[in-house]
């Protein structure tokens, strides 16, 4: 965590979703859409090819942000994201965020491969106890 | 085998239940060796399983679903994080259905507490569903 004139700055994190991570993934969540896990049944579909299930992407956002607020702030915190684009295969994630200036608590955070952004969103923390 | 979950079934309001699951050591320890956010002696429930928790009722919920749904939208919210171990059980409610520009919306609430009813999270999650 950081901080700067403009407020906290979360930590980067990263991931790459490796055909592994996708599958240890599957078999936390139980979620074993194809899409996911099989590449001949996803490369019939609109994405072309597997794609990394979203959540993983967010769980990496709710990390980054626990380690920024702590978990005493994180236990009362609303989080409501987007999910842009998929996250392919060896796509390497990156979490960041920053408190919004003008309203303390409020972050701005985002995942993202390479530049383009997979997924946007608003944390509402909430103030110091 | 059940008929599929395809979007005419959907109707708001609808109930799909409840899914129990207990987030332990070894969950947390398979999840952790995959992110590597955590330290090995982490208590609580890491933030980061949240969303873990909640798709894995809505998958044990919804279980016959067409192949190729895509996750929209999720929005959380958070109201006490759980001592690992703690047995969850997480509602599973169809909000919405909307057919729009030709494709099949739904969106899901779901509701975590402890099996004591002590409320941990709730959230809303919007697919894109495939058929």
């Amino acid at each position: 965590m950081t901080t700067s004139a403009t407020g906290l700055r979360l930590e980067p994190l990263t991931l790459t979703a490796t055909a592994e991570a996708i599958r240890i993934y599957a078999e936390l969540t139980g979620d074993l859409n194809p899409i996911h896990i099989d590449p001949v049944f996803a490369a019939t579909t609109s994405m072309g090819g597997i794609i990394a299930h979203g959540t993983m992407s967010l769980s990496l956002i709710w990390e980054a942000l626990a380690r920024a607020v702590g978990s005493r702030r994180i236990a009362a915190t609303t989080l409501d994201v987007r999910f842009l684009a998929p996250v392919r295969l060896d796509d390497v994630v990156t979490v960041e965020g920053s408190e919004r200036a003008d309203e303390p608590g409020v972050f701005d955070v985002l995942a993202r491969t390479g530049t383009a952004r997979v997924i946007e969103g608003i944390a509402r923390v909430p103030p110091e106890p | 085998m059940n008929a599929p979950w395809t979007f005419e079934r959907f109707a708001p309001g609808q109930s799909f239940g409840s899914w129990r699951w207990t987030p332990d050591r070894d969950a947390f320890a398979r999840w952790n060796a995959l992110f590597r956010t955590c330290p090995d002696d982490q208590q609580t429930l890491p933030a980061g399983m949240i969303s873990m928790v909640a798709l894995r009722a809505y998958m044990g919920l919804l279980a016959d679903r067409p192949p190729g749904n895509i996750h929209a939208q999720q929005a959380t919210r958070v109201h006490a994080l759980p001592p690992l171990g703690t047995p969850l059980e997480t509602e599973l409610v169809c909000l919405s259905r909307e057919l729009r520009n030709e494709r099949r919306w739904v969106r899901f609430e779901t509701r975590t507490a402890t099996t004591q009813g002590t409320p941990c999270f709730e959230g809303t999650m919007t697919m894109l569903w495939a058929a």
